[in-house]
């Protein structure tokens, strides 16, 4: 479990005010536009960067009481750093053997094999979507209780993150007890195996919300200028108006359908939500 | 710790590969070759290749890599206290290389072998009083500024230094003081050396804070 408690981080203009939780058992996706905070809080949760106040709490732990057994349990994909390029594939598994005691290395090969990834080869001959992959079963492979992700389906195609989900799956029914954060602005990917989601925006967390909530009962409502005036607003969220046309995000779909059947009502995704949440003015 | 050492060695392999060694053989050929002093060339093998550890320290600075080595199973403690003992390491495997190249090429020669392996042993205590001072010194210089463009420049001064470097032997030729192989001396080499080197680690671990991450 990990729990992030009114983490503030300032740098120049932009300040990070975040609080989160991820139970054990659970996958919590965060999502936000370019530049929202996604990767700072990952890296204040990873004690890369120092914070200025709140405080992170991984495996009942406080962050600075966090040791290398500890770390053992802790994947980890970042968007923009691996092992050093000029390593071969083969040598990071000699690195992560000497590094991770519960390192499989029998894991890390099927699976390798699986997505095409070369052991011989340089990291830094290998496309974005292979060093992806290679990341995220290097996560993996010594088996840990706590992933953090960072963007890990850049540049994969549709097959390798079908398959890197159904890893993610078989990972939770091995080891039910670990907590999972992701973020990924293929937010299609999300939607099939989140199980909450916190929409991040200028360093705030605007949105905390179960996936399946979203899904069922989140919808946006189109209408004209005439209709506005008379829908009822009281379950209205965010509201945008494009060419003359309202676009009304609410949590209570049922209601509208009930009510107003007469209206486009349509079911979103996370990243209708996400636009109308950024975009989109309170009602 | 052994996983950084792995790392690194195969980081020097991979980037560098066996043209720094044969470099480095023609370097200590040739000075033996044109005359100049066998210790001159054992001094400068033995610190390029020490430096060797402060070149993967670069190597970590390039593609983001030390960010993500912070999110693996080791903490600052490991990785300062690694690049110490790859320098050692690497310093040894120096000394090693060089030595064998002198006694091979002026065994060809004709000298006899007692009189090249007496050569070698007379000038370890001050290699190795060197190689701690200076090399460990670059490496504290190295943790403490330890921002991308420090590490260059830090680079560069180093490569100046292995090129125009005046050995702690011609000091003391000028001084008229020629060392004898010394068990004592040798030993008490060592001691200071573990001083120096246990030194520059703990400052290292107080002072070295990692940035750019």
């Amino acid at each position: 479990m990990i729990a992030i408690k009114a983490l503030k981080k300032s740098y120049g203009d932009f300040k990070l005010d975040a609080t989160l939780q991820v139970e054990s058992g659970r996958i919590s996706a965060l999502i936000g536009k370019n530049g929202a905070g996604k990767t700072t809080l990952f890296k204040a949760l990873l004690g890369l960067i120092s914070i200025d106040d709140g405080q992170v709490i991984i495996f009942n732990k406080k962050l600075k009481d966090i040791n290398k057994k500890d770390r053992q349990k802790i994947g980890v994909v970042l968007e923009d750093a691996t092992f050093n390029m000029d390593l071969q594939v083969k040598d990071t598994v000699k690195v992560l053997s000497a590094l991770y005691p519960a390192f499989d290395e029998a894991y890390f090969m099927k699976h390798a094999v699986k997505l095409d990834i070369p052991m011989d080869k340089k990291l830094r001959t290998l496309s974005t979507g292979t060093i992806s992959g290679f990341k995220v079963i290097t996560a993996l492979s010594y088996h840990p209780r706590l992933l953090v992700l960072d963007e890990p389906f850049i540049g994969l195609d549709i097959l390798a993150r079908n398959y890197i989900t159904d890893l993610l799956h078989d990972h939770m029914s091995g080891y039910p007890e670990t907590s999972v954060i992701i973020s990924s602005h293929i937010t299609n990917d999300l939607e099939t195996f989140a199980d909450d989601i916190y929409l991040i925006d200028n360093g705030k967390i605007i949105l905390h919300e179960d996936t399946d909530k979203i899904l069922c009962d989140y919808a946006i409502i189109k209408t004209n200028d005439d209709d506005y005036a008379q829908i009822d607003k009281t379950y209205i969220i965010k509201e945008m108006v494009k060419d003359h046309i309202h676009y009304l995000l609410t949590d209570q779909k049922h209601f509208y359908s009930e009510n107003y059947c007469d209206q486009v009502i349509e079911n979103t995704h996370l990243d209708q939500v996400l636009s109308m949440y950024i975009k989109g003015d309170r009602s | 710790m052994k996983g950084l050492l792995i790392k690194d060695f195969l980081t020097i392999m991979r980037s560098v590969s066996l043209l720094l060694f044969f470099f480095t053989a023609c370097i200590v050929m040739i000075e033996i070759l044109n005359g100049s002093e066998y210790y001159l060339a054992i001094g400068i093998t033995v610190s390029a290749y020490a430096y060797l550890s402060y070149f993967t320290m670069i190597a970590d600075r390039n593609d983001r890599s030390l960010t993500y080595l912070f999110t693996l199973a080791i903490d600052k403690k490991d990785y300062i206290i690694e690049k110490f003992i790859l320098s050692i390491l690497m310093g040894i495997a120096g000394f090693v290389f060089s030595s064998l190249t002198y006694l091979v090429a002026y065994s060809l020669m004709g000298h006899n072998l007692i009189d090249i392996m007496s050569d070698i042993i007379s000038i370890l205590n001050h290699i190795v009083i060197r190689f701690a001072v200076v090399d460990a010194l670059i490496l504290l210089v190295a943790f403490i500024f330890n921002r991308r463009r420090s590490l260059h420049i830090i680079f560069f001064f180093g490569c100046i230094y292995l090129m125009f470097q005046v050995s702690v032997y011609d000091i003391m030729i000028a001084m008229d003081h020629r060392p004898d192989i010394s068990l004592i001396g040798i030993i008490s080499a060592m001691i200071v050396a573990i001083v120096v080197y246990t030194v520059m680690i703990l400052l290292s671990i107080r002072l070295y804070k990692p940035k750019d991450l």
